[in-house]
């Protein structure tokens, strides 16, 4: 292998597959990053098993000549220096050739670094991106509903399988849950298939998806996602990112969500979450953040929380429309804040079953969304 | 590729035998001495069920064989003791690896090698792995000690016991490493293992001590005082340890007994090979006979050492005797 | 800091004077409290003066026991009966101050500090206080005053119970000439083993301790040195905490086996069992857990073996499943597979149990409702009307443990 790249291109390339790079590994390979170099395009990837990252570099730029490639191959380079190397060589242009048992020689200028490579045949296997599996959405909105629903994953592996939020699609509907069984997070999204395309129980790693939306932009540019019995593909511009699937059975949350409520209210969303946040700035001593709403017909809503040692606050706010039987309920304030932030929209509507059981937040103007929370049980 | 693996013939028929009816068990336990080629079965097994090329054995030539040799295979796990034992993190590590499904086919694999040095909470840890498996996880366990494992553990695996090798596939591995074709034949005579062989080879007295005792055979027959001679400046007066002389009168032996097979026509079987013309010289001059009782002549003087009797007399005693009979 | 009048004041025989209080005709025979005879807790709990006459000593085993005294008679404990009438006790203290810490079940800190205007000096005081302990319970108390709590304790091991009126007042004057020429063992806090490590220093009496240098005794023990130290200078600012016993940081239950315990499946009823009782006393004081310790150990006490592991929860927790769960996870993790002959479980990191987080999966409140309505059957109908069927197993002691507080008989 022997070519000719631009130096800012290359190391554009090079940070963006970095991030998957493993820092601590016992298979030695995935130290590396691996360089491949066609007649067509030139690519660069990473992985660390959990996730890949796949860079192409494409041969021309606005007319500017970005990649010569003499000599088509691949190679393995060491991640770590490769990358400090990119970003120090003193000119534009970087040629990089590999000789004989994988030496690798990277010249620019007047600077010459040879540096031993690996096998290329040794590097994980990615699935291909087929074509008729595919389905997509704007990047935008990938990069919304999954900042909609990762933050309710569960940290604590006592579950693993609720470390990761859960996709299904159906009739060109997209349907992302996430819980660790104190909340729980819907989202619905159209995306473009054909129209036979479905699957259900695929379980992306949040830790995954959280890396994606570093990478995302908020554009309206197609992302392709192709879903395959281990991982998960999707293309964003020039960058194939990969996430391995967790492994066991989604618990069934659809009949968790209510459908009817005894009790519904139509608030106003930053009014709400103002109230809440300052009634947690006395709640966040207690342990599990506890704040209390109250409610009667044809009054004010009240929030109050009242920790012995340090004080008692009480909000009052009035909400837009209420209906149904008075209700008293404690929740942590830290679930309904994050509810509520995910929520972009100016009125929310919660409905109630009753102060033992789960009530759910929406969105006045669309149904794509459900946040749903469990109670505190009080005394 | 199994028809590499002929030493130990039992446990591959059985592996191999599994593979073609796919009933391979969730996970196993390889038992057996160091050297016996436990973990290269292990690997063997692993690229058996991963190789994309063949069924039931490994092509050695797809990425999935190259990568299980070059230990980069993402979905093969081989964990190793981390100092001295195995640590509860390798094995929690593990259990977040299983959480998720393969990197890239359906079968994960995890290879333990000294699994007997497992710290408790490790094994207990790896217990609750093998009594609740999951599909296409192949577990295997690899331990030279295997009364050290946890029966519990012992009681979920099938135990493949791996035969310590003969002495002749022994040295056959010991001059493929490199060793003297005698020097490599005696020590695989003397030794029960690989490891232990290796070491006799690598000492710097071993093939000394071998050609003392063909220069003492020598001089005994020639019947003449030298052989005390050789005996005080050769051997005991050499700061040659108890072990040391041991191993001249075992050594010797195996040199007896070498005369023994020149004369039955046993030719392959004589270890010191590169010695054949001095063999069938003294082949010629000593009676079966006389043979028998120089060995029992020699173990005789082994026995003497072995309880400590003075090793310089023991020693010269024996070479008298040996020039009477 | 300004001297108090501190009490410690000691219940002479307790469990054998309680049995006599309850049985008046005993008074006059040699009477032994011992474990039930026929199990391995068959030593001696607590002996009569009578029966001490006749060298009889607490913590020997009872045929030892029975040798030297043959005409003893030999009752079973009832210790449900010894902490009401402990608690009795501390009642009374309470009449002459309200800082009554107890120590023991026969030993408790009095601060009579601020009621001398009331009861008089320190001595009149103590004969009150002993004089309605035995009007009302039949103990004999022997009562140790100092400046503070070491002081009156060692007032009391080491002069009040040789004392005729079984008082004694160890006065900062009487130090030097009453304490410092005792041998070093007698003083609080020295055990067998410290006793040797300070003879082999050279120090032999308190007054050697009291005058040997500080700084060398840090650097030895550190802080428990230092501690030494003050105790042999009669220096102790700790104050008595009334209900020091209430303010519960963990909920706990341990118990010493029949036999050895070597089958998992057995091992596993235990567990469970004291899990049960764990979280029936968690809900009964109204707490929730966040953190399962689980300890065993051994049948040789000599050879230790064993482990005392915690493990952090998802949720806090007063079901006995849950609490179950965990402590087996725990054992399975850390138990090394040899015999067990005492096993205990831990809750610890309390919360109240008033307010807890529900959960999607798992309904926390029906588990709680369930564990509340099981104390509730039991409370009624005894703690047996509702047992695990495990229970019922050889392995099980539940049914053997319900007729017993603390391994003896109520």
């Amino acid at each position: 292998m022997q070519v000719l790249i631009k130096r800012d291109q290359l190391n554009h390339a090079v940070q963006h597959v970095l991030k998957a790079v493993s820092t601590r590994t016992t298979i030695p390979i995935l130290t590396g990053i691996k360089m491949l170099v066609t007649d067509e395009d030139m690519t660069l990837t990473a992985s660390n098993s959990d996730i890949s990252i796949e860079c192409s570099i494409p041969f021309e730029e606005d007319g500017e000549e970005i990649v010569n490639v003499m000599r088509p191959g691949s190679i393995v380079l060491p991640a770590r220096y490769f990358g400090e190397i990119v970003k120090k060589l003193p000119e534009d242009t970087i040629e990089i050739d590999v000789k004989e048992n994988f030496l690798i020689q990277i010249r620019s200028g007047s600077s010459e670094f040879q540096l031993n490579g690996l096998d290329p045949e040794e590097f994980p296997r990615l699935p291909q991106l087929e074509e008729e599996k595919v389905f997509s959405i704007p990047a935008d909105i990938l990069k919304t509903i999954i900042r909609q629903t990762v933050f309710a994953v569960a940290t604590t592996e006592t579950r693993p399988i609720l470390t990761g939020v859960r996709w299904n699609l159906h009739n060109g509907s997209l349907s992302l849950v996430a819980t660790d069984s104190h909340r729980l997070a819907n989202r619905e999204a159209n995306v473009e298939t054909s129209e036979d395309l479905s699957f259900e129980n695929i379980v992306i790693p949040g830790k995954s998806l959280t890396e994606l939306n570093k990478i995302l932009e908020d554009s309206d540019q197609l992302v392709d996602i192709v879903i395959t019995d281990n991982q998960i593909l999707i293309k964003y511009d020039k960058v194939l990112f990969y996430s391995r699937l967790l492994d066991g059975t989604y618990p069934d949350t659809s009949r968790i969500i209510p459908q009817s409520f005894k009790t519904e209210m139509v608030l106003n969303s930053r009014m709400f979450l103002q109230a809440i946040e300052r009634a947690s700035l006395l709640a966040g001593e207690s342990k599990n953040n506890v704040v209390k709403l109250t409610s009667r017909p044809g009054e004010e809503v009240e929030i109050t929380s009242n920790t012995q040692e340090i004080g008692k606050v009480t909000e009052t706010i009035t909400p837009a429309s209420i209906q149904g039987d008075e209700i008293k309920i404690s929740f942590n304030a830290k679930y309904m804040l994050e509810a509520l932030r995910s929520i972009d929209s100016d009125e929310i509507k919660i409905g109630f079953t009753g102060s033992m059981n789960p009530f759910i937040i929406k969105p006045t103007e669309h149904d794509w969304i459900t946040q749903l929370i469990v109670p505190v049980r009080t005394n | 590729m199994w028809k590499d693996f002929n030493e130990q013939q039992r446990v591959t028929r059985i592996l191999q035998g599994s593979l073609e009816h796919d009933r391979i068990a969730h996970a196993y336990l390889f038992a057996g001495p160091r050297g016996a080629g436990k973990k290269a079965v292990a690997l063997q097994l692993a690229k058996s069920l991963l190789c994309r090329e063949l069924a039931s054995d490994s092509c050695e030539a797809c990425a999935d064989c190259k990568r299980i040799n070059g230990g980069n295979h993402p979905d093969v796990h081989l964990i190793e003791p981390d100092g001295a034992s195995i640590k509860i993190e390798q094995v929690r590590n593990l259990q977040k690896e299983f959480s998720y499904r393969a990197v890239e086919g359906n079968r994960k694999i995890y290879i333990v090698d000294h699994a007997d040095t497992m710290t408790v909470q490790a094994a207990n840890s790896l217990l609750k792995f093998l009594e609740e498996p999951a599909s296409g996880v192949t577990a295997i366990l690899l331990t030279e000690r295997v009364h050290a494992v946890l029966p519990t553990i012992l009681s979920r695996c099938q135990l493949l016991t791996f035969q310590p090798l003969p002495p002749d596939k022994l040295a056959q591995r010991l001059i493929e490493e490199g060793y003297a074709s005698p020097v490599a034949r005696i020590a695989s005579q003397l030794t029960a293992g690989l490891e232990e062989a290796r070491k006799l080879c690598q000492s710097e007295s071993f093939a000394q001590l071998r050609n003392q005792v063909v220069q003492l055979s020598e001089d005994i027959l020639n019947r003449g005082s030298y052989a005390l001679l050789t005996i005080q400046d050769k051997i005991t007066g050499q700061d040659n340890s108890r072990d040391e002389l041991m191993l001249v009168l075992d050594i010797y032996l195996i040199w007896l007994r070498d005369i023994l097979l020149w004369q039955s026509d046993r030719r392959d079987l004589i270890v010191h090979d590169d010695q054949q013309d001095v063999l069938a010289k003294q082949a010629l001059r000593v009676g079966r006979n006389t043979l028998l009782q120089h060995m029992e002549l020699v173990l005789e003087t082994r026995r003497r050492l072995e309880q400590n009797a003075s090793p310089q007399l023991s020693l010269e005693r024996m070479v008298l005797e040996l020039q009477e009979g | 800091m300004k001297d108090r009048v501190i009490f410690l004041a000691d219940m002479q025989s307790f469990y054998a004077s309680v049995e006599k209080g309850d049985h008046p005709d005993l008074r006059d025979k040699p009477v032994i409290v011992s474990g039930d005879p026929e199990r391995r807790s068959g030593i001696i709990l607590a002996a009569c003066p009578i029966a001490k006459s006749w060298g009889v000593e607490t913590a020997e085993a009872l045929w030892q026991a029975q040798q030297k005294c043959p005409h003893a008679v030999v009752v079973r404990p009832r210790m449900q009966r010894y902490i009401d009438v402990s608690c009795q006790i501390t009642a009374i203290f309470e009449e002459f101050t309200d800082l009554v810490e107890p120590y023991s079940i026969d030993e408790q800190f009095l601060d009579v500090t601020g009621s001398r205007r009331l009861f008089g000096d320190p001595l009149a005081m103590a004969q009150k206080v002993q004089q309605r302990i035995m009007e009302k319970t039949g103990v004999y108390a022997r009562i140790g005053i100092g400046p503070n709590k070491v002081m009156a304790k060692m007032a009391c091991d080491n002069f009040a119970k040789k004392n005729e009126n079984g008082i004694f007042w160890l006065t900062r004057d009487k130090l030097e000439t009453h304490l410092w020429p005792l041998p070093v063992h007698k003083m609080f806090g020295v055990g067998s083993r410290m006793k040797r490590h300070l003879n082999n220093m050279g120090i032999r009496t308190i007054g050697q301790l009291a005058r040997f240098p500080l700084e060398k005794l840090k650097r030895k023990w550190g802080i428990p040195g230092h501690i030494l130290w003050m105790t042999a200078n009669g220096l102790d600012a700790s104050p008595v905490t009334p209900g020091t016993h209430d303010t519960q940081k963990a909920v706990g239950h341990q118990m010493t086996l029949p036999r050895d315990y070597a089958d998992e499946k057995e091992i596993k009823v235990v567990l469970l069992e004291l899990s049960e009782e764990v979280g029936r006393r968690a809900r009964m004081k109204g707490y929730a857990g966040k953190t399962v310790a689980v300890g065993c150990r051994g049948a040789d006490f000599d050879v230790p073996t064993g482990f005392y592991r915690q493990q952090k929860l998802d949720e806090p927790t007063n079901d006995a499943m849950d609490i179950y769960q965990a402590a087996s996870r725990l054992f399975d993790r850390f138990w090394d597979r040899l015999p067990i002959r005492s096993i205990g479980v831990t809750l610890t990191q309390l919360q109240s149990d008033e307010e807890y987080q529900l959960t999607l999966f798992d309904n926390q409140y029906k588990k709680r409702q369930l564990g509340h309505t099981v104390d509730m059957i039991r409370e009624k109908y005894g703690a047996t009307a509702v047992i695990r069927a495990v229970s019922l197993l050889p392995a099980g002691q539940a049914l053997d443990r319900a007729e017993k507080i603390g391994g003896h008989y109520k």
